[in-house]
């Protein structure tokens, strides 16, 4: 099966890459295309031009600067995995990350691809909504800020323009005392899309009233989301089993599953039940993650 | 039309400069040099037939577009060897009885490469994660994992060097020498790794193919390998079972 045809730039800084996209009509972006690929043999997509943008160091690297981490977008998955400073910082990505596809997939998918793609099964999108994650687009007429819940819009939808390009994803370094937990529900073990992926985080204080909490679901919605109803609830209060239940129980009325694909709701409920308690004892512990 | 691109593909050491339409993947690409060990399965990156060693990271090469490999180091399985002289892991495959239609096997070798080149000594949950993007439809993927456990075990005795040989009289009752097909001292040469070896890493076990080197440190007479199964290209034995890599051990040393 071979590819449409298209056109081909390679452009060798950020600078070149950002007036391809804004002067090249039809032009797209690839880094590791294992969504573009499927795409464009699948006849769903047709970039006139792909700029190939996954050497372009500008897109590379992982760090923690002062508040931040900062991840760029070409990182693939595998790198994610094996990062020390995500393992220190944000373990519930990590979780996610080694969910992702399967090994051969996580070697060229990036967490920048993941975003622009903006599948409503996207594994990285859950786990960086708890870490309170932003999007940074570039473009020639400058750069900006996103928020991931806001840049997020719908199903293979987002705030991104043509001729923008996402570089960086950030999020602050979660506070030390917090506790996170990820799960992914899919058909198999590995190498399968998720049907229900939730990733939670809770913080408290010394008398164990919760002081943050964050609850994002994936698949069971058009887009990942944030259950902030569920949240909110948490929030100055006991970690008890009750409260765990009625914000899981909240966390489901966040889902909104296809028709057909209702059984979802219990799914979240059940998953987000179990996270949260996972989370609350690792809290009791003083861990940071389940 | 769009204009052909001057891409370099390094393949198995060798360089090839070519000029392909932009849309053609690296799985066409290498096919059409006729590196044919590289499987087109599914061309959607879900099956890892294709895949390959990209700069030594197990990719799926029909996810990649030939030009994104441009000056990249690209290793196939017919690579690491060949059926005259088959890698550790090769072997280990048909020793396992991890091979049945064989369409598989290729990307299955590629990605116990990339794992065995990271993990030496890796979990039966390791093995299968590793595993977890290369799909088989025959075997049940049990003799899969032991080939790999076998492959990670006959490397580390390679790095281990225990310097000790299968006793002549072994080899005469038609005792395989897993070496004996990759020894540069031709057919009868059995060839281990001397303790010193096992200082250096891993090469120990590849050390074995240069000429002289090292790794050659027992000659076994040269009937001796004439009259024992070939090393590669029998699946299994009589019994059919997969051999436990113990048993193997034993016969061997």
């Amino acid at each position: 099966m071979s590819l449409p045809m298209f056109e081909v730039e390679r452009p060798q800084s950020l600078g070149e890459a950002l007036k391809i996209l804004s002067e090249v009509k039809g032009a797209e972006p690839i880094a590791g295309g294992t969504n573009l690929m499927v795409d464009m043999r699948k006849g769903t997509h047709r970039p006139r031009v792909v700029v190939d943008v996954a050497a372009l160091r500008d897109l590379h690297g992982i760090e923690a600067t002062g508040p931040e981490v900062v991840i760029g977008a070409a990182t693939t998955i595998a790198e994610m995995l094996e990062s020390p400073i995500l393992m220190k910082h944000a373990p519930v990505l990590v979780l996610a990350c080694s969910s992702f596809a399967n090994a051969l997939i996580r070697n060229r998918a990036t967490v920048g691809g993941n975003l622009v793609t903006a599948a409503p099964c996207s594994d990285t999108a859950p786990a960086l909504l708890t870490l309170d994650a932003e999007v940074k687009l570039a473009s020639v007429r400058g750069t900006r800020r996103v928020p991931l819940d806001r840049y997020l819009v719908s199903a293979f939808s987002t705030v991104r323009r043509s001729d923008e390009l996402l570089v960086s994803v950030r999020f602050p370094i979660p506070s030390a005392t917090a506790a996170a937990a990820f799960r992914k529900m899919g058909l198999r073990k590995v190498s399968c899309m998720a049907k229900v992926d939730v990733a939670v985080m809770l913080d408290a204080d010394a008398a164990g009233r919760c002081t943050n909490a964050r609850i994002a679901i994936a698949a069971a919605s058009p887009i990942a989301v944030r259950a902030r109803a569920a949240e909110a609830a948490l929030v100055g209060k006991p970690i008890t089993p009750e409260a765990i239940a009625a914000a899981a129980g909240l966390t489901a009325k966040a889902a909104a599953p296809r028709a057909g694909s209702e059984y979802k709701l219990s799914v979240v409920q059940g998953l987000a039940r179990r996270l949260l308690a996972e989370a609350a004892r690792a809290l009791e512990r003083g861990g940071t993650h389940a | 039309m769009p204009n052909k691109r001057k891409v370099v593909l390094r393949v198995n050491g060798r360089q090839h400069e070519l000029a392909l339409d932009p849309n053609v993947s690296l799985l066409q690409a290498l096919r059409d040099l006729g590196h044919t060990d590289v499987k087109n399965g599914c061309e959607i990156g879900e099956c890892g037939a294709c895949a390959v060693l990209l700069n030594g990271k197990a990719v799926n090469s029909c996810m990649v577009l030939a030009w994104q490999a441009d000056g990249a180091e690209v290793v196939t399985n017919a690579g690491l060897g060949t059926m005259d002289k088959p890698h550790v892991i090769q072997e280990a495959f048909a020793d396992a009885g991890a091979v049945q239609c064989g369409y598989c096997t290729p990307g299955m070798v590629i990605s116990t490469k990339a794992l065995l080149d990271r993990n030496p000594d890796p979990s039966e949950a390791e093995i299968r994660e590793a595993l977890s993007g290369n799909l088989c439809r025959c075997t049940g993927y049990t003799q899969i994992v032991e080939a790999v456990r076998l492959a990670a075990e006959r490397l580390r005795d390679g790095q281990l060097a225990v310097a000790a040989v299968a006793p002549p009289t072994a080899l005469l009752k038609g005792e395989r020498v897993a070496e004996s097909s990759r020894s540069p001292g031709g057919p009868g040469v059995a060839a281990v790794a001397p303790p010193t070896a096992s200082l250096k890493g891993e090469r120990a076990a590849e050390s074995s193919r240069s000429p002289g080197g090292p790794g050659v440190a027992a000659v076994a007479p040269p009937t001796a390998s004439l009259k024992g199964e070939r090393a590669a290209g029998s699946l299994r034995s009589p019994s059919g079972s997969a051999p436990s890599g113990h048993e193997k051990r034993g016969d061997r040393r």
